[in-house]
């Protein structure tokens, strides 16, 4: 019935640090005050989803429905692919259909002060301008190039021009505001906030797609607009290929869900229930 | 995945139920996008919506429970990510001093606030700043909610491994957040 790969037989997976560190906290044991750091981070790691990080349903959809609704014969060669490329342009260019902006709302709940979107919607578009790894076959990024943020993520534009303006006026309020913490995250560093705003573009435009944008005219290509377009390649049509892997993945223990919709998919309390379940190996 | 349980929602979505569908990604999407982030070159939003496509053609062929189901999404964006990777020109090495530059990004911040407050963000860019394995094996950890056995057959480790390397990871962010470390 499936060609799946994930019905191997499972090693046992003994518990590790992390596994340790929940099962800590799923008592209500405080973390130990060396350990706190590493609970917190992990916490953050978890955090309910942000509008940024749902952005891209539509687009799912859009080749979801392609592939049963729309087109259920659709070709899976080159040119299937270039049809769906022109399916994904269209439909992530033209917006929030009704279910996309129902599922989006459903969300909101979950969100945050509107400063914290705003910083996740920032934070949603990292992209590499710099140096990175090598050991490994991809590499990572760890300071996007400010006109490729403000690119991906106009509202940065907005953030850099309260900046200028709190500049200009001698403003120190916003210099201490949560505001200004986040866009010098985004920056990279305090000392960075003026050569990173220095760099977007004043005022958002508004791409032939439809979506705002602060691109300048010498963003390099990587900065096309992240809440999809479309692939830059082909994607596989035998994702059973994809990993390198065999064996079923954990104790195939399912997890009995019942967490609301809004929730998040992993959050360290709902990490335990699927965590080794002997707490000894 | 909220509602129905897991078993419903994948046979709706084989069928071409495109809510079943919808709360398969809202399910998993946010947790891909900041796994890809962490470990991509590329945009993670462009390799999640690609990794989204190769799952959507395989779906049929798809059969297991919601840790195979999560597994292989991630193994598949594991492998989006990589070829992405390659397509991008060569990058200088990652240097030590990265992980300095990537802490003393946020660090000014996190010093100033109770470090409960640290966001999703600056959480990201800390594990960023981890050496790559580390940072990958803790993102499936933590986000993919995989168990150690799971992550060490999608990066190609023992579970020994992987155990260190979360063991590391965790250690190394104790030390980056520890004000006198």
């Amino acid at each position: 019935m499936s060609n799946s790969p994930w019905n191997s037989p499972s090693s046992s997976s003994e518990p590790d640090d992390l596994d340790a560190l929940l099962s800590g906290l799923g008592r209500g044991t405080p973390p130990s005050a060396d350990l706190r750091p590493a609970v917190d981070v992990v916490s953050a790691l978890t955090a309910p989803a942000t509008r940024g990080e749902l952005r891209g349903l539509e687009t799912a959809l859009s080749a979801f429905r392609a592939e049963h609704g729309m087109s259920p014969t659709f070709p899976r060669g080159r040119s299937g692919s270039r049809r769906l490329r022109a399916r994904l342009v269209v439909a992530g260019g033209a917006v929030a259909v009704a279910f996309g902006g129902a599922s989006a709302a459903a969300f909101t709940g979950a969100l945050p002060a509107p400063v914290q979107k705003v910083v996740h919607a920032l934070a949603g578009g990292h992209r590499p301008a710099s140096p990175p790894s090598p050991t490994v076959a991809y590499t990572r990024s760890t300071r996007p190039a400010p006109a490729v943020i403000a690119s991906a993520r106009p509202r940065i534009v907005g953030l850099c021009t309260a900046y200028r303006a709190a500049s200009k006026h001698g403003d120190t309020r916003f210099l201490r505001s949560a505001e200004f913490r986040r866009l010098a995250t985004a920056a990279g560093g305090t000392d960075h906030v003026a050569s990173f705003c220095a760099a977007v573009p004043t005022r958002p435009v508004v791409t032939p797609g439809g979506r705002a944008s602060g691109r300048p005219s010498s963003v390099p290509g990587s900065g096309r607009p992240s809440g999809l377009t479309v692939p830059t390649h082909a994607p596989s049509t035998h994702a059973t290929h994809a990993p390198g892997t065999t064996g079923r993945p954990g104790k195939g223990k399912g997890r009995t869900q019942t967490s609301p919709p809004g929730s998040r998919p992993s959050n360290p309390h709902r990490h335990r229930g699927r965590a080794s379940p002997s707490p000894t190996g | 995945v909220n509602g129905g349980g897991f078993g419903d929602l994948l046979a709706g979505a084989r069928r071409g139920d495109e809510r079943a569908f919808a709360c398969l990604w809202r399910d998993l999407n946010p947790g891909l996008v900041r796994y890809l982030r962490v470990v991509s070159a590329g945009d993670a939003d462009d390799i999640a919506a690609e990794t989204w496509i190769s799952v959507i053609r395989s779906l049929s062929r798809f059969d297991g429970d919601e840790e195979h189901w999560r597994c292989w999404v991630f193994a598949i964006a594991r492998r989006r990510a990589i070829d992405h990777g390659r397509r991008q020109s060569r990058r200088p090495e990652f240097a030590t001093a990265d992980i300095e530059a990537g802490w003393d990004a946020i660090g000014g911040d996190v010093a100033e606030e109770a470090l409960q407050n640290l966001d999703t963000e600056q959480a990201l860019r800390l594990v960023a700043a981890l050496p790559p394995a580390q940072a990958e094996v803790l993102m499936l950890r933590v986000v993919a909610g995989l168990d150690v056995a799971a992550v060490a057959r999608i990066v190609g480790k023992s579970s020994g491994a992987v155990r260190v390397s979360v063991h590391r990871a965790l250690k190394a962010l104790t030390g980056l957040l520890e004000p006198t470390a």
